[in-house]
This record gives structure tokens, sequence and C-alpha cells, in this order.
């Protein structure tokens, strides 16, 4: 495959005695749409922990633009943007704080963005002074992918970002997903979402701890049964 | 850096915000910590107001089997018997040994004293045997006022062998030693009826379990450390637990573990600052402290911030349960109230107890205070204890916060 910027080989992670992952591993190029499925307890946010430097696995490795980011952890946030299922804020401040927190020092303008940029379509500007412990549900995943992007990363992970939420705030950010994807970002989303799965050039499944690639029209039951 | 600088005036911000949740815990704990160290005045203050001219009568009975029947000993009998400071303190009871350990097996007796056969004179030779001084099995506080008697004794007596050793050598020095032994004799009498006669060492000499502090300042200043730690408990219950993701994210943007802990460190520390301000501040003005006394206290209370805030991180960061780790907070400082002396003063405990406490960081927060009241000496080795202490606790913590991370 020509223009890999990821490639995960191999990764193996047990918790105790129960092992999750048992050599999963794929691959993927600039711009393109990774969706990953499987049951629950599959493995699948262990595995984009694993890629985003949360979790060390037992043994694989992730090499994003040819660098091996275990051993370049530093490199992690400057290529790679993670949404876990749980919102990375700090809830007791506002979210301006939280924003100056990550936006420091950022290729991005903070206050331009707000006013006319990503941050704006992402609906952030209108809640600048909340504590994000008022915010609802779909406001603090949209503020979770405004932190993951800070650095510009051209790797994006996304642990079931629609969950829970309402129609109109899954549009929203996958919206946002479709833009960031056409300006040459590569989106890795696990989701059960049909809306989000359409969106996706691959579609792996995680079954007994390994990746399958299937064929990306399979949706609901079919799609878990790895066929 | 800038990172790091925003986070830490972040973290300092998000602390500042929870004092208004914190007020009225504050103020239930203050209201608590200070009637319990009222109550404990009261309780220890009883039978020691001697100097305000109350008939107070000790508590304490001590059993003397006295071996010695010099004429010299039966003049100190009369002596300790008459003294009313003495009195105050313990009731002697002049009595055989037979009778003696019966009375302390019954417990009627906290201690009895044995004065050797010949005591008088074994002073004066300078053999000096050893008075013995017998303990029931479960001797507690009144083993430190017994203490004090017998060093009072034993000083009064040391002083009264110094001036005779003196005459001895003078009448060496000067060649008369053929008149050295009638004389020695002779001024042994006198001199030692001196002595005894003076009875000035008790007036000057307070016998008080709480040390150099008088017992209000004691329970004050033990008040102060006791709020302080269990003000730990109020902040736990607002501090927010770091998901991994943050604590990961921050890492893997340049802030680690060990500045994530520090600038943590940092906000409480900030809280216990302003709320310390407040509450010694009043203390210090009810107490009708001069300013400067007060301002002594503030800047004291620095050191034992920094180890009060290191003992709220560290017990946040070791456990994730918010509860468990609010009732870890009140226990560990009641622990330490106590063997430290903030209920019962140190002296009054067993010997075990008050070494517990002394490897504990409250002792070293209770010195701290006590040595800036009373315009002591060693409080540049006590404060560096407790900066010790505090890089100590705060190590411990990012390595807490660590382990909880990889887990």
């Amino acid at each position: 495959m020509d223009n890999i910027i990821l490639k995960v080989e191999n990764i193996r992670k047990s918790y105790g005695r129960h092992k999750v992952l048992k050599g999963a591993g794929f691959a993927c190029r600039a711009g393109q749409c990774i969706g990953i499925a499987g049951v629950n307890g599959s493995g699948k946010s262990t595995l984009l922990s694993v890629i985003a430097g949360i979790q060390k696995p037992d043994e694989g490795t992730v090499t994003a633009y040819g660098v091996d980011l275990q051993k370049n952890k530093s490199y992690i946030s400057r290529c790679i943007g993670y949404v876990p299922q749980e919102n990375p804020l700090i809830e007791d401040l506002s979210v301006m704080d939280n924003l100056k927190l990550w936006y420091c020092d950022s290729p991005w303008d903070l206050k331009t963005e707000l006013e006319s940029g990503f941050l704006k379509k992402l609906g952030i500007n209108e809640y600048q002074k909340k504590a994000v412990r008022k915010l609802s549900g779909g406001m603090k995943k949209r503020m979770s992918i405004a932190i993951a992007v800070h650095n510009k990363p051209g790797i994006l992970l996304l642990d079931e970002p629609g969950a829970s939420l309402d129609l109109l705030a899954k549009k929203i950010i996958r919206d946002y997903l479709k833009w960031y994807i056409s300006t040459g970002g590569t989106v890795i989303i696990v989701t059960h979402d049909n809306e989000e799965l359409d969106m996706c050039d691959a579609l792996y499944v995680v079954s007994e701890g390994r990746l399958i690639e299937t064929d990306k029209s399979l949706r609901g039951e079919e799609l878990l049964k790895g066929n | 850096m800038k990172r790091f600088g925003i986070y830490t005036r972040l973290e300092i911000k998000k602390s500042v915000k929870l004092l208004p949740k914190l007020l009225i815990g504050t103020a239930l704990l203050l209201i608590t910590v200070t009637v319990m160290a009222m109550a404990a005045n009261d309780i220890l203050g009883d039978n020691t107001d001697s100097e305000k001219g109350q008939d107070n009568k000790a508590f304490i009975d001590i059993g003397v089997v006295c071996k010695d029947d010099s004429w010299i000993m039966e003049l100190a009998k009369g002596m300790l018997l008459g003294n009313k400071k003495i009195a105050s303190v313990v009731n002697l009871k002049f009595t055989d040994y037979d009778d003696g350990m019966k009375g302390l097996e019954e417990n009627a007796y906290m201690a009895v004293v044995i004065i050797p056969e010949n005591a008088v004179d074994d002073i004066i030779s300078g053999e000096n045997t050893p008075f013995q001084v017998i303990f029931p099995k479960n001797a507690g506080y009144e083993a430190a006022a017994i203490r004090e008697v017998a060093d009072s004794a034993v000083k009064l007596l040391a002083s009264a062998q110094a001036g005779i050793y003196s005459a001895y050598d003078f009448y060496g020095e000067y060649n008369h030693k053929w008149k050295r032994a009638g004389a020695i004799k002779r001024l042994n009498e006198r001199y030692i009826d001196a002595v005894l006669g003076l009875e000035d060492f008790f007036k000057d000499t307070t016998v008080v379990a709480t040390g150099d502090l008088d017992i209000p300042e004691y329970y004050a200043l033990s008040g102060i450390i006791l709020f302080i730690m269990l003000f730990g408990m109020n902040s736990l219950a607002y501090m927010e637990d770091y998901k991994k993701e943050i604590i990961a994210a921050l890492e893997q943007n340049g802030i680690s573990v060990a500045k994530q802990t520090f600038s943590k460190f940092l906000g409480i520390l900030c809280v216990y600052g302003i709320v310390c301000i407040v509450t010694v501040t009043g203390a210090g003005i009810a107490a009708g402290l001069k300013g400067g006394m007060t301002v002594k206290l503030l800047l004291g209370m620095i050191p034992v911030l920094f180890t009060a805030s290191a003992m709220v991180l560290i017990v946040r960061s070791a456990v994730s349960y918010k509860p468990a780790a609010i009732m870890i907070m009140f226990l560990v400082s009641v622990f330490q109230a106590f063997v430290t002396g903030g209920f019962i003063p140190q002296m009054m405990l067993p010997k075990v107890i008050e070494t517990i406490g002394k490897c504990t960081p409250a002792y070293y927060m209770l010195r701290e205070l006590s040595i800036i009241y009373l315009e002591g000496s060693g409080i540049i080795i006590n404060t560096i204890i407790l900066l010790v202490i505090t890089v100590a606790l705060l190590v411990l913590a990012a390595f807490s916060q660590r382990v909880r991370r990889k887990a």
C-alpha cells in the first residue's frame, strides 16, 4: 500500500489473565476513514488507547509517519488526536479555560477558530464561559474533539463519538469529520452507528482479539459476525 | 513550559473556586475543633490553678518508703510534706515496704519511691545510691508528674552536693586536710539544712504536662493543627480525580506526572493559605494576641501548610474511591492528633505512643507553631524537616498517580 501513514502491527494486550488483543493490526493512508466494530468487550477501546499511547501493549508496534510511537512518546500528540469514550475534560473549569490549556502553543489561533473557524463549526464559541460540568453530552463530545485536534494531528481516533448523543449532535460531529477527512486527515472510528459507518472507506471487526477486514456494506448482526 | 504555567494557574484557579463550597464545612469544622480544645482545656486545666489561691488538692498518691532515719532526712520529710506546691501535684504518703507494694497492686498509689538506708550519708560521701521508683503496670499520665517531682528532688540534692565537694577540695588545696573531716560534717549539716529550708524550687517551676506552654495555649496550637489536618477531608470531598486520558494527554504534551502533582499541590496550598489566613488571624484577635505574634504564626504556618497540602495530595493520589479517601484522611488526622498529644499531652502518654508520635508529620507541625509561639530555638531544623516530609509525600503522590495511570 502506498502512502501508509499509520501501521499497527501484532498488538497484544492482556488484563491479568484475560487476553483482549491477540495480534491485532492494520494500516491506513492519509485521508482515509477506517471503521472498527465489534461486540462489547472485544477490545476496540483498548486498541485505540494503545494506538493513542494511553496504554502500553504487551507486544506489537505502532508506527506513524515512519516513527515508532512507543519509543517516541512525545511524537504521539503531534500526529494523533484521541477522543475517548470518557470525555477528557477538566470539569471544574470553563470551556475557555480547557481550550486555553491545550491551544496555548497550538498551530491554530484559538480566537480566530472560535470566531470563524472549525471551533465555530463545532458550536463551541457559544459556550466559552460555561463550566464544562454544565455542558450537555453532545457539547462535551464536541469539546473533546476540539481538544483532540489542538495540535493539528494528521490522525484522529474516535471511540464511539456518537454514543448517547441526539441526532443533531451526531450530525455536527459527522460534518466535522467529513471536513477533517477532506483536508487530508485520517479518521479511525470505533462505531456501530450506521451513518458513521457509511463514511468509512474500510471496515474492520474485532473478533477474538484480532482485526478482520470486512465488507464495508455490512451492518448490524452481519457486521458483528465478521462475515 | 508555557503549557505547564497555564496548567498550574488553572489548577490554582480550580482549587480557589472551591472555596465557597468549602465554607460551611470549614465553619462546622472550626466550631467542632474549638469545642474539643476548650473541653480538653477544662479537663486538664482543673487542679493546676494554685496561683489564684484556690485550695486545690492533688489527685496523685505516691507511697514513700524511707529507710533512712537520719535527722537530715526527717528535716527533708517535713519540708516536703509542708510544701503547698508539692501538695498540689502529689500526695506523699510515708509508709513501709509491704504496705507500699500492696498499695501499688490495689492502685492506691500511682508509684512508690524507695529511699535507701543511709541515703543522705551516701549523697554526702558521693556514693549516690539511687532512689528506686516503682510504677504499677499501666502507668500513664501520672508518671509525668512523678518524673517532675523526682527530677526536682535530684536537682535539689545535687546542688547541696556541689557545695560540699567544693569545700572538700578547698580544704585540700589550702593544706588543712586534718581539719577537713570535721568541717565537712558540720558543713553538710548546715548546707543541707539551708538548701532544704529554702523551699524556693517550686516557686519558680510549674509542673505542667504541656511543657513550656500553658494549657489553653497548648490546646489552641493543637487545635489549629487538628483543624488543618481535618480540613483535608473537606478539600478531598470536592477534588476532581482526573481520568487517565487527561493525565496521559498532559504527559504527552510536556506536563509530566511529577509536574502535574506539583501543580495540584500548589492549588491545594492556595486554598489552605486563604483559609489559614482567615482562621489564624481570627483566632489571634479572639485570643488577644499582639499583631506581631499573629504575623509570626502565619509565617510559621507556611511550612506547616506545605506538609498538610502534601498529605491531602498523597491520600487523593493513592486512593481512587473518594469516600474512602475522605475516611482515610479522617483516620490519619485523628491518629496523628492522638499520638502527638492533641487530645492528651504527649508527656502523659505511654512512651511507645510518644515515640510513634515523633515519627508523624503532625509532631513537627505542632512543634513549628510551639517554637514560634514560645520564641524558642530549633525553628530552622524543624522547618527543614517539614520541607523534607513535604517533598517525600509529593514524590509518593506522583508515584501513586503514575501507578494508577498505568493500571
